[in-house]
């Protein structure tokens, strides 16, 4: 009975001399991966500082690893090469081959009937692991390989005592008793240390992956900022006074680029007067892009041509000949002649402008054409009204009339008018701002998924 | 207004392929139906009519990708026809005067049936 109790309590000495070891390293690699120095290491830094750095820890490690020996069945077991093989994986022969010195030396104060060949291994550790870094292309070789080349290390260095101790006999017993727990020993706290090296490595990669997404999105985000006033600049900064006439206007962009625009002709005082509206098929860039040119070919045209058709057909020809993909623009053009108060106008596919009269009676300006871009030859044709004073005419992009409430409900033609019937004694801001308060109170709660443009004339009392 | 997903299926007859349109096209739903109208002018079959019978919500976007479709398709010498439009397609194809561009049946026979009158 004494016999298996006595090899019992052994392996429980020896499980729990092992696990304390484990344990050890595994704090040391740990608070090793929270360094700074250590951290660069395994981004691929490497001057002769981190070298230096690496030559120390490990040195220090393979100290630890030779008195921090474990007495296995009255022989002992060591970690020595471990440190050594370690800084060699990470930081190249030079690396490798100095922890390794540092434990050699170490090693030889001690004497014995092992010293040679245990120094010699511990110096072989150091250099092998730096080749081993080499041969992958100066990196660290990933876990499996590591653990591979610990337990393979340390077969070298039983076959180093056993070919070079003296006497013959002793080294034969030592390696029987020691040689599968120095494999097993060192090729576990290879085991920790790769483990955490891969980690750190792996974090690093997602953090450095994650820091440029963050940079490229920050820069995107600053593009389309300037690309918003850009766009901004194409919209009258102010609306030019005109006698007679009261009028105001506001683009509300649903993302930070829009594809709707306003403009105003004003050719001076007492002659007729332009009103543009328009709205770019799609969403975000692209839209913004052609909205750009759009409203330049537009505003061209309008400024050569007295006759709304005219200029509609001209710009419809050019719109087209660079619309690509699909793109075509709505667009309402109106000239409004002050002396007359006539508005002539030419509707390209655009959401009918709201004639709100000064009793309350409602009238749309219906299309006369399709929208600018969709095919080069289109026929357009004009229409007029004629405007009393009171009478309130609201341009607007269906960003006003599909804006839907939570129940998926829009807005509406109707509730627009009703809006504008509702405010029209006021001025053409206070009118403005009223149907705009109508849209954010139906619409309260939901996101806003398209432009919103709205342009207000209201004929001045004589 | 039922949000129903956007979906596209292809069928054909004879030389005409017909592409059925369902749910909303919009903004973020258009590039798909973008797709199945390019994979078939590309591989030079431009003999296309949309079915839109279920397609009950079309945006701009939508839009600008039935007219690029129609361009290209009239380039290489065929057409792309629609048919089955329903209340809300119809009316902002009139709106924007698309009803004067594109060539628009009520039945989808019609519509692969006028390829071959």
């Amino acid at each position: 009975m004494d016999v298996p109790t006595g090899l019992l309590t052994e392996y429980a000495k020896i499980i729990h001399v092992l696990f304390q070891l484990v344990c050890v390293l595994s704090v040391i690699a740990y608070l090793l991966s929270r360094t700074p120095t250590f951290r660069d290491v395994v981004a691929g830094k490497l001057t002769w500082k981190h070298q230096a750095f690496l030559v120390l820890v490990f040195g220090a490690l393979s100290i630890y690893g030779t008195w921090g020996t474990i007495e296995i069945m009255g022989a002992p077991v060591n970690v020595r090469d471990l440190g050594p093989m370690v800084a060699g994986l990470l930081g190249g022969p030079v690396a490798g081959l100095g922890a390794g010195l540092v434990g050699a030396l170490y090693r030889s104060g001690m004497g014995g009937f092992t010293v040679v060949p245990c120094c010699l291994a511990t110096v072989i550790a150091g250099l092998l692991g730096g080749l081993l870094w080499l041969s992958s292309g100066r990196k660290f070789i990933g876990v499996g390989k590591a653990v591979l080349f610990a337990g393979g290390m340390e077969v070298l260095h039983n076959g180093l005592v056993l070919s070079m101790a003296e006497p013959r006999s002793m080294a034969e017993s030592l390696v029987a008793q020691i040689g599968i727990p120095m494999v097993l020993a060192n090729a576990g706290g290879m085991f920790i240390f790769a483990f955490i090296i891969s980690n750190l490595a792996a974090e690093q990669k997602t953090k450095g992956e994650r820091d440029t997404y963050h940079a490229e999105l920050e820069r995107k985000n600053a593009e389309l900022a300037v690309a918003r006033q850009i766009q901004e600049s194409f919209l009258p900064e102010s609306i030019p006074p005109i006698e007679g006439f009261d009028l105001a206007a506001r683009s509300i962009p649903a993302k930070e680029v829009g594809g709707d625009f306003y403009d105003v002709i004003a050719r001076g005082p007492g002659e007729p007067f332009g009103l543009i509206i328009a709205d770019v098929s799609g969403k975000g860039v692209p839209a913004a892009l052609f909205m750009a040119l759009s409203r330049t070919v537009t505003r061209a045209n309008a400024m050569w041509h007295r006759s709304p058709l005219q200029c509609i057909s001209d710009a419809n020809r050019m719109i087209s000949a660079d619309a690509r993909y699909g793109m075509f623009v709505t667009l309402c053009y109106g000239v409004v002649d002050p002396a007359s108060r006539t508005v002539r106008y030419v509707n390209a596919g655009h959401n009918p402008p709201l004639l709100v009269r000064a009793d309350g009676t409602r009238s749309d300006l219906g299309i006369t054409g399709p929208a600018l871009g969709a095919i080069g030859d289109a026929e357009y044709t004009d229409a007029h009204v004629t405007l009393s004073p009171g009478d309130i005419l609201v341009f607007y992009t269906d960003g006003v009339t599909e804006a839907v409430n939570a129940q998926d409900e829009e807005f509406g033609a109707g509730r627009l008018a009703d809006a504008v019937v509702a405010s029209r004694e006021r001025t053409a801001r206070d009118i403005l701002d009223a149907v705009m308060e109508s849209v954010a109170r139906h619409a309260r709660g939901m996101p806003q998924f398209d432009d919103i443009t709205l342009l207000v004339l209201k004929v001045g009392l004589p | 207004m039922v949000s129903a997903p956007f979906q596209v299926s292809t069928k054909q007859d004879r030389d005409v392929d017909i592409i059925l349109f369902s749910g909303r096209m919009d903004a973020n739903s258009s590039p798909e139906g973008e797709n199945a109208i390019q994979s078939l002018v590309r591989s030079g079959r431009t003999k296309i009519v949309v079915n839109a019978s279920g397609l009950s919500y079309i945006s701009s976007s939508g839009l600008r990708v039935l007219l690029a479709g129609l361009k290209q398709a009239r380039q290489a010498g065929g057409d792309l026809r629609l048919a089955c439009l329903q209340p809300q397609v119809r009316d902002v194809i009139a709106m924007t005067g698309f009803n004067r561009i594109f060539t628009i049946f009520e039945q989808e026979e019609q519509a692969v049936g006028s390829f071959f009158s």
